[in-house]
């Protein structure tokens, strides 16, 4: 672009360099000045001393000052499963086919051995269950983040990269035949598990549990569980018996709705209004 | 009218464009010195994948507390769909300093009705002091796009005057959301 | 209409104005929903999605297509000479389309609810990346011919000053190429490896920053054709001359280079970055009041000349004798007042200061609506309108609709977009779908937020309008020559410095604006000990 075509003519490239010169200085002392100002001026507007240099480091967010007091803690987290990219990297590696005999083996008396439960009621339908789900309460029961005393000794008996091929395995399997969703249901609770309920700050079931899984890495899939242990586990968020979800947010959810939205819920994910109580 | 009329008019408004620039420049550089109004510009970081574990976000940890020098911090986990704690009791009349970060997403906070605002980014805490002149409730929601639950995923503020300002005994102080 | 590019235009402009019905029905729906009427179809899914769509096409699809097609218009009158490569042209054109496909099918399907800004970790699916960055390559040829035919002219045309048009299209080339280098680098070295599962982390800061670096300048692209119009064809229209070609090119100049190096602007509120270089680049931000106050004054002087060769007389006296029965006149008018409106809330966005009362509230939405949507495509109209005659070879058999047209989107945006200011300073957020306007904080929020719909109403009706006027009213026979005239200067210049005729010096410049503006920002993300966040897609569920 720089292609003079009289750039022969002595006085239009003292021209030029006129507007190089005059272009330069005023950018220059604009930059320079606003730095100075931002940099320097106002920072230390803020210090008792003198520090032109601690100003700076400020200014530009180096951070010679601890963080702030952390306070005391006590108490254990939620669930000590993090979700880092080791946790998923470790999750993509996992391998179905050890997952397949150990669930033989410890899983398939109770959840059936492709993860459909001899008694959906009590334990929880896992074929094709997210890995996440099944990795994060296998490892929450092991800690006993989740209290069970089923669960606990089963899980406890698996090593984290059993559990994550325990996961893997069901999360392989074709899906219990889902019947929940059913137009039919009360308008009020289709409403709270599509749009949610603004008034009360509970987003719709469907933005963690539903097909984008825009949510939370761990969020379950719930079609085809069994009405009553979703209720079930809905009370037990309520309550606060059970307390493993990471930053209380089921507690949060389910401390906010009536007994009746839990059964309606329940029936909704589970039954689909098919089972009526 | 001669081209020379219209240099000189141009340059004129030139000078003006330039003073306008300038009265703006200046209002901006007098405004932050006078009154110490900084953006929240506090760059520090933490490993959002972990918070979880993170002493300073434990769940026991979150909420309003009186340090033991008399000032009150709050410390809030935005995450997806919610702000923790869900209701916010803050002092009126007093500086109070918001300690947030996510877990996962980015999440805005915003209390509604006054100057306080930032975004909260994972990978950093976002920390801003502000003073609450009157007594009251405002909401604070969400306010990036977090995902499908963003719309309802706000929190209360309760500024509370002398009489109802009451931490325990460990300098805590909570307070439920209305049904 | 010579050298066979008819059809190459009206292909561009077709796609731009079939999105952007396409696009209006999408926004008077969301205001709908915002409003708590519960329309028909309203989930979290389709309002984010609707969200998703509306933004991707009026940020990155009718605006590219639009000014790609003005540019070439451009580049053919103004120089009076053929493209340099039609092949290239049409490559551009097919790579944009076949980009537009592929990023709006999967927000459709739901697959990409990320909304139009795509803030990692929220990560959607890669088709929707990948045809945004399809659309960006795309109207980098376009870039390439627009630099490329300036050159030939140059060389065939020695020592003569580059049309004002044409000098204002390059610079918008330029301008749009600086703009992009952002957003490219964060779709191709971190949403892509993210949304196809190579990376499981990203670096939500550094993601942030570079598409600051795009978010600020990319509304100026999207200006840059409706002040060429001011300059160009506004005074032509009202039958007068241009009150000065230097201050044109001087203004461009001034917008390619307080576009770029300001884009923090948008992170006043972000914890990732230090107050210095925010305080920098609100400094920066600040210049770009210049150009504006230099076109204001010499558009109006334009047209004070022309008021008074139409007789009028006295202080004002020439502002009623304009033609206002012209679109052109009447839109640059109506442009000029938007402008102001949002002129006065881009100054309490960009304040330092004063930002933290506004950012991520309506207030945004609002100005960006009345700079964008008004000032800016209300001048598109214009200009189709002006331009169509030339392209069809047919005249309007009725300017009446198109006054209509024009008059209807302005008091749209005026009824929608002032409320979003009220709400903005009460506290509303933008980007929600749902709001409790029971909860008595927020109660006085729902009637503002009526009006502002039916604001969005007279808008959709305009633009559908447009779409009509278009298609159906010109059918009438020209009468006499129909080139296109650009507006001649009262003194044409015989010669410009070097530096007012070609790009060399400012993006110098511009390069080092840039370092010293986003170097540090930039560069600590390599430097401190930053901790990503992990992806999270939106895209992997059955």
């Amino acid at each position: 672009m720089s292609t003079d075509q009289d750039h022969g003519a002595p006085e239009r490239r003292a021209e030029d360099r006129l507007w190089r010169f005059w272009v330069s200085i005023a950018a220059g002392t604009f930059v320079v000045v606003s730095l100075l100002v931002g940099l320097i001026v106002l920072p230390l507007r803020d210090e008792a001393r003198f520090d032109p240099w601690g100003a700076i480091c400020r200014a530009i967010g180096i951070r010679k000052d601890a963080p702030t007091a952390t306070g005391k803690t006590s108490g254990s987290p939620a669930s000590s499963v993090t979700w880092s990219a080791g946790t998923r990297l470790a999750l993509l590696g996992a391998s179905p086919a050890s997952g397949s005999t150990i669930v033989k083996e410890t899983c398939a008396a109770c959840h059936g051995e492709t993860g459909a439960s001899v008694d959906p009621q009590q334990f929880p339908n896992l074929a094709g269950q997210t890995e996440e789900a099944i990795f994060k309460q296998l490892r929450d029961f092991q800690t006993g983040a989740r209290a069970s005393d089923i669960m606990a000794p089963i899980a406890q008996a698996l090593t984290e990269a059993q559990t994550r091929d325990v996961a893997a395995y069901f999360a392989a399997q074709k899906r219990v035949e889902a019947v929940g969703g059913s137009p039919t249901a009360p308008a009020n609770i289709v409403e709270l598990a599509r749009i949610g309920a603004p008034a009360r700050g509970i987003p719709s079931c469907y933005s963690c549990h539903g097909q984008s899984r825009s949510g939370p890495e761990e969020a379950p899939v719930l079609f085809g569980q069994s009405a009553s242990y979703l209720e079930d586990q809905l009370k037990k968020f309520a309550s606060a018996e059970r307390r493993n979800d990471m930053f209380a947010r089921m507690r949060t959810i389910a401390k906010q709705l009536s007994p009746e939205e839990m059964h309606g819920m329940a029936i909704y994910y589970g039954d689909g209004g098919a089972a009526k109580p | 009218m001669s081209e020379e009329t219209i240099r000189r008019s141009e340059l004129m408004w030139g000078a003006i464009a330039a003073f306008a620039v300038g009265i703006m420049a200046a209002v901006i550089v007098v405004s932050s010195f006078a009154m110490a109004i900084h953006p929240p510009s506090n760059v520090e970081t933490i490993d959002p994948t972990t918070l979880n574990t993170n002493s300073e976000f434990a769940e026991s940890n979150l909420g309003t507390r009186v340090n033991p020098d008399g000032s009150v911090t709050v410390r809030i986990v935005a995450t997806q769909f919610e702000f923790l704690p869900r209701c916010i009791p803050v002092p009126k009349d007093r500086q109070v300093t918001f300690r947030v970060t996510s877990p996962d997403v980015i999440h805005g906070f915003l209390i509604a009705g006054t100057n306080a605002n930032t975004m909260v980014v994972p990978g950093y805490v976002a920390q801003l002091r502000t003073v609450f002149g009157t007594a009251g409730d405002h909401l604070m929601p969400c306010h990036e796009f977090c995902g499908l639950g963003h719309s309802e995923m706000w929190a209360l503020v309760k500024v509370l005057d002398g009489a109802q300002w009451k931490p325990d005994s460990s300098g805590k102080i909570s307070c439920e959301l209305p049904r | 209409m010579n050298y066979r590019v008819k059809n190459l235009i009206l292909a561009h402009l077709s796609v731009s104005f079939a999105t952007l019905a396409a696009a209006a029905v999408l926004g008077a729906w969301q205001m709908t929903v915002r409003t708590g009427i519960d329309p028909p179809f309203a989930t979290p899914e389709t309002y984010f999605a609707s969200v998703s769509a509306h933004g991707t096409i009026m940020g990155y699809v009718m605006p590219t297509l639009f000014t790609m097609g003005f540019g070439y218009f451009v580049a053919v009158t103004a120089l009076d000479q053929p493209l340099p490569s039609m092949r290239l042209a049409w490559a551009g054109f097919w790579l944009a389309a076949v980009g537009i496909v592929a990023a709006i099918v999967p927000i459709v399907m739901g697959k990409a609810t990320v909304l139009y800004t795509f803030y990692p970790p929220l990560t959607g699916s890669v088709f929707y990346y990948l045809g945004v960055l399809l659309v960006v390559v795309g109207s980098w040829l376009w870039v390439a011919l627009m630099i490329w035919a300036m050159a030939i002219w140059k060389r065939d045309n020695p020592g003569r000053p580059v049309p004002l048009a044409m000098f204002g299209t390059v610079a918008n080339a330029f301008l749009w190429l600086w703009t992009t280098g952002g957003v490219a680098v964060e779709i191709i070295f971190q949403l892509i490896p993210a949304s196809l599962g190579w990376t499981q982390l990203i670096d939500v800061g550094l993601a942030r920053t570079l598409f600051a670096w795009t978010l600020h300048p990319i509304v100026y692209f999207w200006l840059l054709p409706a002040y060429i119009a001011f300059y160009t064809i506004a005074p032509q229209a009202a039958g007068a001359r241009l009150y000065s070609d230097l201050m044109g090119r001087l203004s461009f100049v001034l917008l390619l280079l307080f576009s770029l190096p300001v884009g923090m602007h948008h992170l006043f509120m972000d914890p990732e970055h230090g107050t210095g270089f925010k305080f920098l680049q609100a400094m920066l931000t600040a210049l770009v009041v210049l150009p504006t106050f230099l076109t204001v004054f010499t558009i109006s002087a334009s047209m004070e000349i022309a008021g008074r060769l139409r007789g009028g007389k006295g202080l004002f006296g020439w502002i009623a004798a304009l033609p206002w029965d012209r679109p052109m006149v009447l839109a640059t008018c109506l442009s000029f007042i938007l402008l102001g409106f949002g002129g006065f809330g881009g100054v309490v966005n960009m304040a330092y200061a004063m930002n933290a009362m506004i950012h991520n509230t309506s207030w945004v939405t609002a100005h960006f609506h009345l700079i964008f949507g008004g000032a800016v495509v209300i001048m598109y109209f214009a200009i189709t309108y002006w331009i169509w005659p030339i392209l069809l070879e047919q005249e309007a058999a009725d300017v009446r609709p198109l006054r209509l047209q024009l008059w209807l989107w302005f008091i749209g945006i005026v009824i929608m977009t002032f409320p979003w200011h009220v709400l903005g300073l009460l506290g509303q957020p933008r980007r929600i779908a749902t709001f409790d306007y029971a909860n008595p904080t927020i109660a006085q929020w729902q009637p503002w937020v009526f009006v502002s719909m039916f604001g969005g109403y007279l808008m959709l009706v305009s633009a559908l309008l447009f779409v009509w006027n278009i298609a159906t009213l010109y059918r009438a026979q020209p009468d006499g020559d129909n080139r296109m005239q650009y507006a001649v200067a009262v003194y044409p210049p015989t010669r410009v410095p070097n530096a007012l005729n070609s790009f060399a010096l400012w993006n110098w410049l511009l390069l080092f604006l840039m370092v010293v503006a986003y170097g540090y920002p930039l560069g600590q993300f390599f430097l401190m000990d930053v901790y990503p966040g992990l992806v999270h897609r939106v895209d992997i569920g059955s």
